[in-house]
């Protein structure tokens, strides 16, 4: 039997499902491999479960933490698609703001608005990471494979800077740009500096990043202490390594 | 009679359409529950430099048009003129998503329901060549922003006054081929979308989108109205107004006490006469007429605007080239303003920027907010109409009136 499999949204920009529809060359021929049981943004017939593996994108809000569940429950293998989901995203910066909501709606009740959003692994058990903000197409498909086959998928241990070098690209750091490759994990085949912009650290903090060494070096390249700890958050700012930046 | 679709599939994000009729009243909520993001309160003590990317995120499918309305209303703050090489580029990234987002709507969305099918993966079993035809389409669009911008979700290149790296002559090169090598699958898809059985409803409303003079506006343009009026893209907070609403965390676009529409219809129905050449003449071989009234010719509209962007980049590639310009700039304090049509409609951006290059106020006003009111009212009128038919047959034609204006609920709950 063919596995089954669920793509679940909760919030983000869905930038990482988007990129599941982005393979055009083989989305015709996923039937032939899985079974797809639920994805709601592209399909209408959708089950609860059983799922042998669910992709879940976006952060998690409190109201969503019974719907995160339901879905942990009904999954063999749960794997968590992009920074929201690995990290909580771009809207976790929220929580470093008192009350942001007063900003946003003038103060007034929202129905579903709750003033936090964390990583699915702050509530429920998650089997695999696919950081990145989007995640990477190829690595995505990848893993698939490594899963239909039967064999463990490899988690990435070393940063972008490898993946850079090996592209023989100009090292932006060395040209005086802030740039996180050194403690941002690989995965996404440098994309930023191939395009001759400094990493952001999409995709959060590598295994033993050294954390303090990175803040040292943007200090001699004469970043000011508020940008140093900006630049740390960015997509990420839920990792506690990212956190622990100090100027 | 109550309806509660609750999760409408097969648009982006999470809302529920809540319908409820009591003695021939009919009251309408379409709920957004999809968890607030804030946007506005976390783009402030920014730099200048950092607000992009992040704002980027607040969709995937336009995160294109976020990318330039932000970096628009960035230089409108610091006073700072870009290239015409720079709107060139930019432009043509546009134009990748707007083939990107209404090949995903039209096929992907929207055409299993006039096919009756629950996706485009089932769909493809039946209309093989249909379903590859618009994810080949999809791919081009996808192709012509990540060779402009760097990625086609959430762009990398595109900074403040320019792009850090420029597409070689070759790249260019390649995508015109696959331009002109997919033009006769838009003509196909013209001729597809323009053919459907839509569902027979009007119903006239304000309908607002970007104009220019001399081309349609995509990139750019004054606000224009069909009341009417037309205002400088500065002013635009004085005309479109946002209400919150207790039941949805999407604040709605309301103007005069009244919904309105913007996106593909819309621009259509005020700029037809702006498309280009042979986008007009191909209209004329099919039945269906601008300005239109009927909320589900959006997708004849998506279809239009796809041939007009393909000859438009077609146009482009072919009589520029590109090359390496610097992209330095030099903060000021300002307030800016930016805009630009996204493929569902206008998107407007608001920035303050303080002596230091930090955004110290951030206002933005997307098109699915815009559009929700309007929706409602579509909705409530249309339900008249097919009251007597079952239960299970009004709720597809709900989903499918709602999927007609491809709301985007991240947008709408920036
Ligand atoms: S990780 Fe990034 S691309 Fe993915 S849903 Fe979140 S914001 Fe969007
Ligand atoms: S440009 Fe960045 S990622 Fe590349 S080698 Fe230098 S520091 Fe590492
Ligand atoms: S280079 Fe850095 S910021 Fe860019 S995609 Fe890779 S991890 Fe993300």
């Amino acid at each position: 039997m063919k596995p089954g499999v669920g793509i679940f949204g909760f919030t983000g920009c869905a930038g990482c499902q988007l990129e599941i529809l982005n393979l055009e060359d083989i989305l015709l021929d996923l039937p032939s491999v899985v079974d797809i049981i639920n994805f709601r943004m592209a399909k209408s017939e959708n089950l609860d479960g059983p799922l042998d593996i669910s992709f879940v994108e976006g952060s998690i809000m409190k109201y969503q933490v019974g719907e995160l569940k339901k879905i942990r429950k009904n999954s063999k293998i749960l794997v968590a698609i992009g920074s929201c989901a690995c990290y909580g995203g771009v809207q976790y910066l929220q929580n470093f703001i008192e009350k942001p909501w007063k900003i946003v709606y003038n103060d007034k009740k929202m129905k579903y608005a709750s003033p936090d959003t964390k990583s699915l692994s702050s509530y429920v058990k998650v089997d695999y990471s696919l950081p990145g903000c989007p995640i990477d197409k190829e690595e995505f498909v990848d893993f698939l494979k490594s899963v239909l086959l039967g064999r463990k998928p490899k988690m990435k241990s070393y940063p972008i800077c490898v993946e850079c070098k090996l592209r023989e690209n100009d090292c932006l750091l060395e040209k005086g740009t802030i740039c996180l490759g050194p403690v941002t994990v690989a995965g996404c085949n440098s994309k930023c500096p191939n395009n001759n912009y400094a990493c952001e650290g999409c995709r959060g903090p590598v295994e033993e990043a050294n954390i303090s060494s990175q803040a040292e070096l943007m200090k001699e390249k004469g970043i000011d202490p508020v940008d140093l700890i900006r630049r740390f958050r960015m997509f990420t700012s839920g990792a506690k390594e990212f956190q622990e930046a100090k100027a | 009679m109550n309806i509660d679709i609750h999760h409408v599939t097969r648009v982006e994000g999470h809302g529920n359409l809540v319908v409820d009729v009591k003695n021939k009243k009919i009251k309408v909520e379409f709920q957004i529950n999809e968890g607030t993001r804030l946007f506005e309160a976390f783009l402030r003590n920014r730099r200048y430099d950092e607000v992009t990317h992040l704002a980027s995120r607040i969709c995937a499918i336009c995160s294109m048009s976020h990318t330039m309305s932000s970096l628009k209303s960035i230089e409108n703050a610091m006073g700072i003129m870009v290239s015409e090489q720079t709107e060139k580029l930019r432009e043509l990234a546009i134009l990748g998503e707007h083939i990107q987002s209404h090949a995903l709507h039209m096929y992907c969305l929207s055409l299993p329901d006039y096919f009756g099918f629950d996706s485009i993966i089932s769909m493809s079993n039946k209309y093989l060549d249909e379903a590859k035809n618009g994810l080949m389409i999809k791919k081009l669009g996808n192709e012509i922003a990540e060779t402009v911008a760097g990625r086609a979700v959430h762009q990398i290149s595109a900074v403040v006054n320019g792009f850090t790296k420029i597409p070689s002559k070759e790249q260019m090169n390649k995508v015109l081929r696959h331009l002109k090598e997919l033009r006769p699958s838009v003509l196909k898809t013209v001729e597809l979308f323009s053919s459907l059985d839509y569902p027979d409803f009007e119903r006239k409303t304000e309908y607002i989108a970007l104009k220019k003079d001399d081309e349609y506006a995509l990139y750019d343009g004054n606000i224009a109205s069909s009341d009417g009026w037309n205002a400088d893209v500065r002013e635009w907070e004085g005309y479109a107004t946002e209400q919150i609403v207790e039941y949805s965390n999407a604040k709605q676009g309301i103007r005069n006490g009244h919904g309105y529409m913007t996106g593909p219809l819309a621009r259509i129905n005020l700029n037809f006469d702006r498309l280009s050449g042979s986008t007009k003449d191909t209209m004329k071989e099919y039945g269906i007429r601008f300005p239109s009234y009927n909320p589900f010719h959006s997708n004849v509209a998506r279809s239009i605007e796809v041939l007009h962007c393909f000859d438009t980049a077609i146009n482009i590639i072919e009589n520029n080239s590109f090359k390496k310009e610097k992209n330095e700039c030099r903060i000021k304090v300002g307030d800016g303003y930016g805009a630009n049509e996204a493929p569902r409609g206008t998107l407007y951006y608001h920035y303050k920027i303080d002596r230091k290059g930090i955004v110290t106020y951030a206002n933005i006003l997307t098109p699915t907010a815009q559009n929700l009111r309007n929706l409602e009212e579509d909705v409530n009128l249309f339900l008249k109409k097919i009251l007597d038919s079952s239960k299970e047959k009004i709720i597809h034609n709900l989903e499918m009136l709602v999927r007609a204006y491809d709301p985007c609920i991240s947008c709408s709950v920036h």
